[in-house]
């Protein structure tokens, strides 16, 4: 037996357990609360574009925030980076370390790590990290994520593991180069102050944890971890033995014309899995690139979903072998652009729980539509005052064996809110015309997929541009065990004069009063083939 | 002679608080079981025995407050007829569609924002022409036409209550009034919920939910609070005043138009009757903890006042209302415990509630429960009030599978799950406090409620907080918050004697302290007294 599972038939260990998993859980969760609270930009303090979490000193993920798993999985290789480049050793109290090299842990430049030991008694006890998503970290576009860069250093600064701070405070010269690169500076160091917050307040609980949990609060520790990783292994255990592949693409973009292939084949062996990306698409000039950091994110979720009630660290990990083939859409070699790899992230996902629905397991669900369109509408009013904003809009989820897909729900690793109507009409010339489901656009099935929704912006003034990021307009969520797959997006512009134009993926595109933007996302993927009329299911059903 | 006595009823799940109160600061008070699904006259009952009990006359009887928790459960259960709704063209699907978030991140299936065919299948959702913009201004006028359509076809589907939202109503509520009118001219009966009346505020999604929640409960309030009013009348008691959400008492029939502000009606008067009892005993911050049966409410009291929000969530609905600021976690003496898969120890979110209650209680429940626990560690006296006498062999048992699941002896399993209920509350006290940009090292923990003073030591233990306060009439306070109004004219609250007669007046822990009404866990490292205004203080050793 493990000497983590004789932990826990270890009374004085076994008491422990279940208050320190809710003790971790609430601290991260606070964590990420302070920083949304103390961050500058919106994206952060109202999008949550942000994580936090708690590692062992070994790097291990002990416990992360209910937050963004864009992020979240991002977080344990940014800890090993720090880890490879600071060892224990050379860390001080007060310290805090920072990166964003895709090829030292980051995920895309603007997604800026902080880690900080956790010091107890001049011994490091764990780290507390948080990433937020920075409004801009310089290169070739204000934002930072320039849909036309085909290397990664036309992507702004980018920043392999550095000590940011010490207990003199920040280091001057790190500070100077951010400044230095950024065009909002401003924004750039309050939102950093707002990591900083987040991890002074982990360190500030975790003391008084280890305070209460006595002298033993690292056997507890990793007797979590050996739960999770027990009732991770005990999931795959159940399920039966295979190999599983699936396929699915991207669409094309402006530099990248034809559809990106992204492959997986799961092979489940007893209570192990591996997840390998082989056969996906090399490495595209486009940003649409996914670093490890990244695709870490996408494994990291679906192992999630496995035991989801399971202590939230990393023995959900134990079982798994990534592969993720050099040189390919989901590891590309320096200096690739990487930007844009959201859409690549979300798309993995998908083909990971389409590989998945193919098992017998009965627990998978079929592909959502995966889209998270980012829609930024800009222009200026007839008295030459300048609006913009951003929001994004969510698309139908996959159907499974019990249950039909929810309609316009984020998915996988997004969790993103919609934009109220009312804000919208308040901050910008337009009129919302209708937020509704788009009947029928989910994939048929004895579940039908979720649908997709359709939202229309009237232009009340002057003139204005469109910059629209879809996805799914040449491919479609497939469904699984026989079901259809979800419809495709559909964007256009039907123009006062009457002429109607469509949008592809990406677009950027005028428009001026009277013209109506009409947006209508993909549909899931369905479950499970309607039956043949001679031995009709009186179950099955055509989706409305 | 002028009226003496002001009464006040407070309908939680298992009992009715019901308090007496003279303009001396004398109180009497008496709990009485609820029975079946009678509301309003069960109420009524309280009060008969209450006044026959201290011999008060209806002509003694100055004022009736009633807090009731019958909102909170009906927006819990919902089991009442769905409502129609009526919405700006294009959208009636917002309510359906949310914020399009996901509350579980990692759960495969994505459950529904919320119970649609519960509270307004699709074809109840109807959608009506006209616009008003962001300055508040018409800008396409209201399409009256369609409202007779849609009047026949909620007659036909013999809907009672009917919500209205438009876009911009909060700016311009003439559309909104133009649909009720329209709608009252063909169906007088119907109940009508506006939401440019019950939450003014931008931001639909929020503002029409809370809508369609009070038009939800409007009819069974509407029949509760005529039978409760006609009952008192009948017995020529004065007309009932409600507890609100947002502190304060109003008119029943106030409450009848907007049943929505009566959703956390009991736990804020539990709050405002610390905030009265407390004003000379607490110095800076203080957090109070209620834990009933059910559920943990944990809530702030800066500079004694209670704090207020404007949001609350209720059964995992959000909804946009002023309230008294309280975080409620499903844990409470009759969560039920298991053990997952692979060894993992879990509290609630399944409860047994009063009934079928804890294994220990002996009415038919037969799964572990909290109680169950705190019955085997000693910490429940023999007979807890009401007159249930506990079974300790039924506690034992119900136990038993969780410690063969965990490998672990009785005790230290009931130890396990008493620490997890700490835990959970302490966690929940620490994201309340330090959201709230308090730390809660720098706070005082008030116990209140049939289990606060049972967990208040550990959880503060957990928090950092040195120094917890038991009530006097912990267990009814709730009843004395209502009467407590603040517009009323305080009235102070004369302590009454006998409350811990039986309690030596001070010692040391690890000891269990039964008093009359509240039981109370003292931990090692602990030590408690009695100080001269009848408040028990627990403090924590240096």
């Amino acid at each position: 037996m493990p000497l983590a599972d004789q932990h826990a038939h270890d009374p004085e260990i076994a008491l422990r357990m279940e208050p320190l998993r809710l003790a971790l859980q609430g601290t991260a969760d606070r964590m990420q609360a302070g920083m949304m609270r103390a961050a500058v930009s919106s994206i952060a303090r109202e999008s949550g574009d942000c994580a936090a979490a708690l590692f062992l000193p070994d790097g291990r993920l002990l416990a992360q925030a209910r937050s963004l798993p864009l992020l979240l999985g991002s977080l344990i290789p940014a800890v090993a980076g720090v880890l490879a480049r600071f060892p224990l050793a050379a860390m001080s109290e007060g310290d805090a370390y920072l990166l964003n090299d895709p090829w030292s842990g980051g995920t895309h430049l603007p997604d800026l790590a902080l880690v900080h030991p956790i010091f107890l008694d001049g011994e490091v006890i764990a780290l507390a990290a948080a990433n937020l998503h920075h409004q801009d970290v310089g290169g070739m576009a204000a934002g930072s994520i320039p849909p036309d860069a085909n290397e990664v250093y036309q992507e702004g600064l980018r920043i392999p593991p550095v000590r940011w701070r010490s207990a003199d405070g920040i280091e001057p010269a790190i500070d100077s180069i951010l400044v230095a690169n950024s065009r909002m500076p401003d924004n750039l160091r309050g939102d950093l102050e707002a990591q900083w917050i987040a991890l002074t307040q982990g360190a500030r609980e975790l003391r008084q944890i280890v305070r209460h949990t006595g002298s033993r609060f690292k056997e507890v520790c990793d007797a979590l971890l050996a739960q999770t990783e027990r009732m991770t292994r005990a999931v795959l255990a159940a399920a039966p033995d295979g190999v599983w592949s699936w396929r699915d693409q991207l669409d094309g973009s402006d530099i990248d014309t034809a559809p990106v292939t992204l492959a997986v084949t799961l092979r489940k062996q007893g209570d192990a899995l591996v997840i390998d990306f082989e056969g996906s698409a090399p490495q595209v000039r486009g940003p649409l690139n996914a670093s490890p950091a990244a695709m870490l994110s996408a494994a990291l979720f679906f192992m999630r979903t496995l035991a989801p009630d399971a202590p939230n660290n990393a023995g959900c990990l134990a079982p798994l072998t990534l592969k993720l083939p050099p040189g390919s859409i989901v590891n590309p070699k320096l200096p690739a652009a990487v930007n844009a790899r959201t859409a690549t992230v979300k798309l993995a996902c998908n083909a990971i729980l389409g590989a998945w629905s193919q098992s017998a397991s009965g627990t998978g669900v079929a592909p959502h539509a995966g889209v998270a369109t980012v829609l930024a509408l800009s222009g200026t009013r007839m008295d030459g005052e300048r609006w913009m904003f951003t929001e994004i809009i969510a698309s139908g989820a996959g159907a499974s064996v019990n249950a039909s897909g929810r309609a316009g729900v984020s998915t996988d690793v997004s969790n993103a809110r919609n934009t109220p109507l009312e804000v919208i009409e308040t901050e910008a010339p337009l009129r919302v015309e209708c937020y509704e489901i788009r009947r029928g656009s989910g994939g048929g099935g004895m579940q039908c997929g979720g649908d997709g929704v359709r939202r229309a912006y009237r232009l009340l003034e002057g003139e204005g541009w469109i910059a629209y990021r879809g996805e799914r307009h040449v491919g479609r969520a497939r469904g699984a065990q026989g079901g259809d797959a979800g419809a495709n997006s559909v964007a256009r512009i039907l123009r006062l004069g009457g002429a109607v134009e469509f949008l592809p993926a990406r677009a950027r595109i005028a428009w001026s009063v009277g013209d109506l933007l009409i947006i209508e996302t993909a549909g899931g993927g369905g479950w499970g083939s309607l039956a043949p009329p001679e031995s009709a299911d009186p179950l099955a059903r055509s989706c409305p | 002679m002028s009226p003496s006595w002001s009464l006040a009823a407070d309908m939680g799940g298992t009992f009715i608080d019901a308090v007496a109160l003279r303009n001396d600061g004398q109180i009497v008070s008496l709990k009485h079981p609820r029975a079946g699904g009678r509301l309003a006259e069960t109420v009524v009952e309280a009060l008969d025995r209450l006044c026959a009990q201290a011999g008060i006359e209806a002509g003694d009887v100055g004022r009736v407050v009633h807090g009731s928790t019958v909102i909170t459960n009906l927006l819990l259960e919902l089991n009442e007829p769905p409502v129609a709704l009526v919405l700006t063209r294009g959208m009636r699907d917002v309510p359906v569609l949310a914020r399009q978030d996901r509350k579980e991140l990692y759960e495969p299936v994505i459950a529904p924002a919320l119970p649609e065919a519960k509270l307004f299948p699709g074809p109840l959702r109807f959608e009506i022409r006209g616009r008003i913009d962001a300055a508040g201004r018409e800008v396409e006028p209201l399409d009256l036409s369609a409202l007779d359509a849609i009047a026949d076809a909620v007659n036909a589907a013999g809907v009672r209550a009917v919500a209205v939202g438009l876009l911009f109503s909060h700016l311009n509520p003439n559309h909104e009034r133009a649909v009720r009118a329209a709608l009252h001219a063909r169906l007088p009966n119907l109940y009508v919920s506006l939401s440019s009346e019950v939450d003014p505020q931008p931001r639909e999604f929020e503002r029409w939910l809370t809508t369609a929640l009070d038009a939800y409960a409007k009819p069974l309030a509407a029949d509760y609070l005529h039978a409760l009013a006609d009952a008192l009348a009948a017995r020529g008691l004065p007309a009932p005043r409600l507890m609100r959400s947002s502190g304060g008492t109003a008119p029943w029939h106030d409450l009848v138009e907007q049943p929505i502000s009566l959703a956390m009606s009991g736990p804020c008067a539990a709050l405002q009757g610390v905030a009265a009892s407390i004003s000379t005993c607490a110095s800076g911050p203080a957090i109070v903890m209620d834990v009933g049966g059910t559920s943990a409410d944990i809530s702030l009291l800066l500079e004694d006042r209670p704090t207020f929000t404007d949001a609350l969530e209720c059964g995992g609905l959000p909804i946009r209302q002023r309230c008294a600021d309280i975080t409620s976690i499903g844990i409470g003496g009759g969560s039920v415990v298991s053990v997952l898969p692979g060894g993992a120890l879990r509290l609630g979110p399944r409860s047994q509630g009063a009934w079928p209650g804890p294994a220990a209680f002996g009415l038919g429940g037969d799964l572990p429960t909290l109680s169950d626990a705190l019955c085997v560690l000693d910490r429940l006296p023999p007979r807890l009030a009401g007159g249930i006498v506990l079974d300790r062999a039924a506690a034992e048992t119900a136990l038993g599978d969780v410690a063969g699941a965990l490998g672990l002896p009785l005790p230290r399993t009931a130890e396990a799950i008493v620490s997890a209920a700490a835990a959970e509350m302490a966690e929940a006290l620490k994201t309340h406090a330090f959201q709230r940009n308090l730390d809660p090292a720098n706070a005082v923990l008030v116990a209140i409620g049939g289990g606060g003073a049972q967990h208040a030591a550990e959880v503060a233990d957990i928090a950092g907080i040195r120094r917890v306060l038991v009530m006097p009439h912990a267990s009814v306070i709730a009843a004395l918050g209502m009467l407590s109004d603040p517009d009323e004219g305080l009235v102070q609250l004369a302590a009454s004697d006998g409350l811990w007669d039986a309690l030596p007046p001070q010692g040391e822990g690890p000891h269990a302290l039964f008093a009359s009404m509240t039981t109370v866990w003292v931990p090692a490292g602990w030590s408690w007294r009695l100080t001269p205004d009848q408040t028990l203080a627990l403090e924590a050793k240096a």
